[in-house]
């Protein structure tokens, strides 16, 4: 055991060593939140992410400089909480203070800190990069070092000749944003020390040699020594923007007119010119004499005659072309300036008249009468003045030679003269500047024109089925089926003729079958048509009293259930069909054409078959018209619409339409027009029809049943409208009777007059015999009666009108007699017919 | 005694080691052996009080190990309050405790006796009565001085009584 002193002694120093000091968490945060009470600590003192424990902001910023040392002079502040262990927002106030004392040492960008390190550090790596390929882009650089391109170009343009060392094409080699501007100035700089030969032009985005510009010089320069004139758009052709400014630039001595410059030796030449026509006095001779005031206007004519010639002169056949399509044929200068001159030329002239004002309006007059087929020269014009007043003929007249100028008839046409030629041009205008609009318009209405009767002609086809299907046409006594019946019914039966006994499957669909039925049927009324007139006499509404006999016969035909009345009735539907919305719709379409194919020489656009050039066809139309010529002048000028109020058009126009038409589409149209007056039905008048708006271009749609019901209440409408102020019975009776049918069965035709006591027949025998429409109603056998009263009153008082009787007085007591009932019953058909309530 | 002395206490103590010497000041040869033992005791409990950051007291023996007398602290509300304590080695020593005084605190607390003696006869000296003699002077401070401190400064500070030596 130790000794008592020892213990004593070992005793006293472990009383004197230090205790461990040994803090709980708890103890610590209350020391903490004690020194900050007593304001010992202060506020600088910052918790750390994990809360447990405090920094300082001093150590903080001395972290977040170790943070960016470490990272390699780069450092993201959102990296730096999870680096130093402290809250964003103080990292970036320690970041900003660390910014703020660096000393520009330290750059705060895109949420960075960047140091001037790394950036000597990134030159450098440029540096190698730039000096291995000799250009880099900067944008690239940009991507690559994930900086903007404007730190970027900063950054490496501070250091060019530093860490990025000089090359002969450094800053070129530095491309991306900035490189146009950079090579603009390398190109300038070479250009003023005479390296390169030529400027940049458009922003510096083009370069244009020395060696083009020289030569764009010459050529503009070589044509107007040439020529005496430059047109505009030949300079513009010749690459010169700005043609005009240019042109006056180059050649201050010219005369700058609307589309050309004119030098003043044109203009000299153009006076010599005048001065002699003035002294030979003969205008036809020397037309450019009648540009009494000289001038622009004249130049500017004499070059369209010059022009005329030239066959080169591109630009002044552009002008003529734009004129009249006149001055580019001729390759003589003569017959260039006959055409060219007739037409460009006056049109040439009047705009040059407009550029050089009022005062030159009359060479313009005197240039446009100049050349060509001469319509409105002074000799013409006095000519035309002593051939409507003869009288005149000597007055005034001063001298004994009869070339003397003064007479009466001579100033008078002096007199007009001006009035004329501005009449002359004005239709010369009309003829050439028709307008694209107003040819559409035409076309449009020709167009639904043609869809309305095709859409008629439609339901008629559906109409006629109605008879050729019906039963009781059929003739059960001899043991045979009506074609069209038996095509009605799919194809079990049906044959060439409707005589022959229906024992031949038809194979094709129903409407081929009842097609061959139609065709069957027309071909036996086409035999039948032979024995018997036609109801050519009987066309439209008005019922001509020849044929009141056949029709009666033909009633009566009925009446006994005939086959042969059948096909009769049948035909005459189809017939009337073709003749009214058939002929329509062939009209509509011709007149279509007219205007598509411009039959006339009116339109700019080339025809197919036309062979002479547009020049001629300009000058011919403009003859044409000058000259009141009737013959193709319908469609030109402002005569489009009217074609298409016009009425239906002759036979003769009809033949110079299909002359002037493509083969193909005048083929087309021939067997259309042949289809309406010879198809024996109207299916196959629609197929022509259809087919040869097909090959004009136009494409017509067939009507569904919707359509149908549409159309036939039109149909109705248009009916009910010409009945409403209809007084004549038998006018009023055309149109009742299909206006029953139309109630009776659903369905629409276009009832002859020898065929009204059929189609009444069947509106007596009530709803569609095929059973695919219900009827819309029916008539009571009343009101049938009285209608048929009414029809045999109509054919009557016809038959007296037309001389039926032998003209004794009882039978004119009976005319009156029947006129008066017929008046007295014609409230009451139209009341049937569906008008003011039935 | 159980619930008057927590279990950090009685782990604290148990490290203390006992005392084997039945001696007391009258056995002259004994005695010396005993205060030897007293004195190992000591520093064995201050060693370990340091190194658990508990130190709170110190303690020198006077006249042969006849009477003792030092400082100890307690830290209430992050505030330190000392006191100067003495005591002297009974006769009967160790078959009676020895009674610590507190010479500045007499009459400011009830739990004391006159003179300034700390009160430990309910919960201390039946303690000590049935570990005598293997308790010493380290397990009195242990025992009795120390929770003495524990219950009576706090008091103490609320009632305005002492005041921290700064």
């Amino acid at each position: 055991m130790m000794d008592l002193n020892e213990l004593l002694s070992q005793l006293q120093s472990t009383q004197q060593t230090e205790a461990t000091s040994r803090l709980s968490e708890r103890n610590v945060i209350d020391l903490v939140n004690k020194l900050k009470q007593l304001g010992i600590l202060g506020d600088e003192l910052l918790y750390t992410i994990n809360g447990k424990e405090y920094i300082t902001t001093d150590q903080l910023k001395k972290e977040v400089s170790l943070a960016l040392k470490q990272s390699g002079g780069r450092l993201a502040l959102v990296e730096l909480p999870a680096l130093v262990g402290c809250d964003l927002l103080h990292c970036e106030r320690q970041a900003a203070a660390v910014v703020a004392e660096g000393g520009g040492e330290v750059l705060e960008a895109q949420g960075e800190l960047i140091t001037v390190q790394y950036f000597d550090a990134i030159a450098g790596e440029i540096n190698d990069l730039l000096q291995e390929a000799g250009q880099v882009s900067l944008s690239d650089l940009a991507v690559q070092y994930a900086l903007n391109t404007e730190l970027m170009a900063s950054m490496l343009h501070s250091r060019m000749g530093g860490a990025i060392q000089e090359l002969g094409l450094e800053s070129a080699a530095l491309g991306g944003s900035g490189g146009g501007s950079v090579v603009a100035s390398i190109v300038d700089e070479l250009v003023r020390e005479g390296a390169l030969a030529g400027s940049l032009k458009g922003g510096g985005v083009n370069w244009v040699p020395a060696v083009y510009s020289t030569a764009q010089r010459n050529a503009v320069r070589s044509f107007y020594e040439q020529n005496g004139w430059v047109g505009y758009d030949t300079a513009k052709r010749m690459g010169i923007p700005n043609a005009s400014s240019y042109l006056r630039t180059a050649f201050p001595d010219g005369i700058p007119l609307e589309t050309a410059l004119v030098g003043p030796s044109l203009l000299s030449q153009v006076r010599e010119t005048s001065s002699a026509a003035a002294s030979t006095s003969s205008p036809a001779a020397h037309p450019a004499a009648n540009n009494s005031k000289g001038g622009p206007a004249g130049a500017a004519a004499e070059k369209g005659q010059q022009a005329g010639g030239s066959s080169d002169d591109e630009d002044w056949a552009a002008n003529a072309k734009r004129g009249g399509k006149g001055g580019k044929g001729g390759k003589s200068g003569g017959k260039a300036g006959k055409k060219g001159g007739g037409a460009g030329g006056a049109k040439a002239g009047k705009g040059a008249a407009a550029a050089s004002g009022p005062g030159s309006g009359a060479g313009s007059k005197g240039h446009s009468i100049h050349g060509g087929p001469l319509p409105l020269t002074m000799a013409d014009l006095e000519a035309q003045v002593l051939e409507l007043r003869p009288d005149l003929e000597g007055v005034g007249t001063t001298g004994s030679t009869s070339g003397e100028a003064g007479g009466a008839a001579q100033a008078l046409a002096a007199l007009l003269l001006p009035a004329a030629v501005a009449a002359y041009e004005a239709t010369l205008s009309a003829a050439f500047t028709t307008s694209v609009e107003e040819k559409r318009r035409a076309k449009e209405a020709l167009a639904q024109a043609l869809d309305a009767a095709y859409q008629r002609l439609c339901l008629y086809a559906v109409g006629v089925e109605e008879f050729a299907l019906a039963p009781a046409e059929s003739s059960p006594a001899d043991g045979t089926v009506p074609a069209p019946a038996a095509a009605s019914k799919g194809g079990g039966q049906g044959g060439e003729d409707g005589d022959e006994p229906a024992t031949k499957p038809a194979k094709g669909s129903g409407k081929k079958a009842a097609a061959a039925a139609e065709r069957a049927a027309a071909a036996k009324e086409r035999r039948a048509d032979k024995a018997q007139p036609t109801d050519a006499q009987t066309e439209g509404s008005s019922i001509q009293p020849g044929t009141q006999q056949q029709q009666h016969q033909q009633q009566l035909q009925q009446k006994g259930g005939g086959d042969k009345a059948a096909e009769t009735v049948y035909a005459a539907l189809v017939r009337q069909a073709l003749r009214t919305s058939g002929a329509e719709a062939v009209d509509a379409l011709c007149k279509w054409a007219q205007v598509e194919h411009d039959v006339g020489a009116m339109s700019d656009t080339p025809t197919h078959n036309q062979n002479t050039t547009n020049s001629n066809r300009a000058a011919n139309s403009a003859a044409a018209t000058a000259q009141g010529s009737s013959s193709g002048g319908r469609s030109s000028g402002g005569q489009v619409m009217d074609l298409v109020k016009s009425p239906p058009l002759s036979p003769a126009e009809r033949g110079a339409l299909l002359r002037s038409l493509p083969s193909d589409a005048a083929a087309a149209l021939a067997a259309a027009l042949e289809a309406m007056a010879s198809a024996s039905t109207i299916r196959d008048a629609l197929e022509a029809l259809s087919h040869a708006a097909e090959v004009l271009g136009l494409r017509l749609k067939a009507v569904d049943k919707k359509q149908e019901r549409a159309v036939l209440a039109q149909l109705r409408a248009e009916l009910l409208g010409a009945l409403s102020s209809e007084h004549d019975p038998a006018a009023a009776l055309a149109l009742v009777v299909p206006l029953l049918f139309m109630r009776v069965t659903g369905k629409a035709v276009a009832v002859p007059g020898k065929a009204l006591a059929a189609v009444l027949a069947r509106c007596g025998s009530g709803s569609s015999n095929s059973g695919t429409r219900a009827s819309a109603g029916s008539l009571s056998p009343e009101a049938l009666s009285s209608v048929e009263a009414f029809h045999t009153q109509v054919v009557e008082h016809l038959v007296l009108m037309g001389g039926g009787g032998r003209g004794s007085t009882d039978e004119s007591r009976r005319q009156a007699s029947l006129a008066e009932s017929l008046a007295q019953q014609l409230p009451a058909m139209k009341c049937l017919a569906g008008l003011g309530g039935e | 005694m159980a619930e008057t002395i927590d279990k950090n206490t009685k782990e604290r103590v148990g490290k203390i080691p006992l005392l084997t010497v039945n001696a007391g000041p009258r056995d002259k040869e004994k005695w010396e052996d005993r205060l030897k033992e007293e004195l190992m005791a000591l520093i064995n409990y201050i060693r370990q009080n340091k190194e658990a950051d508990m130190d709170w007291f110190t303690i020198e023996p006077k006249n042969n190990g006849l009477s003792w007398q030092g400082k100890c602290w307690y830290i209430h509300n992050l505030v330190k309050y000392e006191f100067d304590f003495r005591f002297d080695t009974p006769a009967t020593y160790p078959a009676a405790a020895p009674e610590i005084e507190l010479p500045e605190l007499e009459g400011k607390t009830a739990k004391m006796y006159r003179g300034g003696k700390i009160c430990l006869t309910i919960h201390f000296k039946p303690l000590w009565i049935r570990n005598s003699p293997r308790f010493g002077i380290a397990h009195a401070l242990c025992l009795g001085l120390a929770p003495w401190l524990a219950a009576e400064v706090p008091y103490l500070v609320e009632e305005g009584a002492i005041t921290p030596k700064v």
